[in-house]
């Protein structure tokens, strides 16, 4: 059921390809697809499409920017993630509470109401 | 004059059938054309299919009504149910004569606002180069603004060709030149200006996808990728651009359909 959940309902959570590229590409640096790719392929299986795919989807989640670089007669985008390691997380989780609240409304508000008086 | 035209307009429209071709006609290019502008994650071709619809259901009503008001003969000498299915037909055939020349700068201009001009020397120079040896005007290249690998060519207004940044990513310099290449051959083809016809005319009517229709543009695909092989000498640099764009298309429907 959990898992049905974590699925189906957050979909602005990464999946494992994703967090690799954002890995690298955190704290604050800019990279080519092509860059990001030659990191990743000792590490991991992947093809250099795939990285422009997962790119392209963290793009559309606003979780990367790009833009245009000219250079050596070439054509590339290079991209820059939106928000530091600690926003995105920040922006999950803000998105998953907000999901629950949601989806279950009191009874998820009273749970973290427990569950924040029972930790202090 | 002016009254003229507005009492004929209002007369015309007095028809119930006129007013229900016209309304109809509006209303769909009205949604065609709002389809075009709030889906942004169509394929090429389904976008070329929305411009040439809005087009010739915009155009449609204005030939109707110049087609009834100009065929008062016809009026005369058959039933006027005859005489609006007649006009009907041939203001479809002219509304769509005139979107196949109108179509073309109104998909340019769509292609053209996400796209700048290249003017880097050394693209410039393969442009200049290879379209003096195939005896064409230097066409203009262009990069597109999109993600998604892709590149075309029009053979109209002196020649263009686009070439989206997704393709520069994923894509070596070779590579990029046999797809530059590829798509010179086609504006050299005097039978791309058919291609194009024929792959527009495919998506209006699904009565026109004949098998020898799609032969001759396999036919023309296979003489590009001749011309390219000829060219570089060899086949691998085009084969593996293919093979890129392929794989990024497949893994890009599994991820998220929109994307492919």
């Amino acid at each position: 059921m959990g898992k049905r959940i974590y699925r189906n309902r957050f979909p602005s959570v990464l999946s494992p390809l994703e967090a690799d590229v954002l890995k690298l590409l955190w704290p604050d640096r800019s990279m080519k697809v092509k860059q990001i790719y030659d990191q990743l392929k000792p590490k991991r299986k992947v093809a250099l499409s795939s990285v422009a795919v997962i790119l392209d989807r963290l793009h559309d989640k606003n979780v990367v920017e790009r833009k245009i670089e000219t250079a050596r007669g070439g054509f590339r985008y290079i991209y820059t993630p939106k928000k530091d390691k600690k926003e995105f997380e920040k922006s999950v989780v803000d998105d998953v509470v907000n999901q629950l609240i949601e989806k279950f409304g009191s009874s998820a508000v009273s749970y973290f109401n427990e569950r924040f008086s029972r930790k202090r | 004059m002016q009254i003229m035209l507005i009492s004929d307009v209002v007369y015309f429209l007095s028809n119930p059938i006129n007013l229900a071709f016209t309304a109809v006609s509006v209303i769909g290019s009205i949604i065609a054309a709002a389809f075009l502008i709030k889906m942004k994650n169509l394929s090429s071709n389904k976008k070329i299919f929305l411009a040439y619809a809005h087009i010739f259901l915009l155009i449609f009503p204005v030939i109707f009504f110049v087609f009834s008001m100009g065929c008062t003969a016809i009026y005369n000498s058959c039933s006027k149910l005859h005489a609006i299915f007649y006009i009907a037909v041939l203001a479809g055939i002219a509304a769509f004569l005139a979107g196949i020349f109108v179509a073309p700068f109104a998909i340019l201009r769509f292609y053209s606002k996400n796209s700048t001009l290249i003017t880097e020397r050394k693209i410039s120079e393969f442009a200049d180069e290879h379209s003096k040896k195939m005896g064409i005007k230097k066409p203009e290249v262009y990069l597109l603004n999109s993600s998604k690998p892709k590149a075309f060519s029009f053979r109209a207004f002196g020649g263009k060709i686009f070439v989206s940044m997704g393709m520069a990513d994923l894509l070596t310099k070779k590579e990029l030149e046999a797809v530059l290449l590829h798509e010179m051959a086609h504006l050299s083809n005097k039978a791309s200006l058919f291609r194009q016809l024929v792959s527009i005319t495919k998506l209006i009517s699904p009565l026109t996808y004949f098998a020898t229709l799609k032969k001759e543009l396999k036919k023309e695909e296979l003489a590009a990728d001749g011309f390219v092989c000829r060219i570089q000498r060899a086949s691998k640099y085009l084969n593996s651009a293919k093979g890129k764009v392929n794989k990024y298309n497949y893994i890009a429907s599994i991820l998220n359909p929109k994307l492919s």
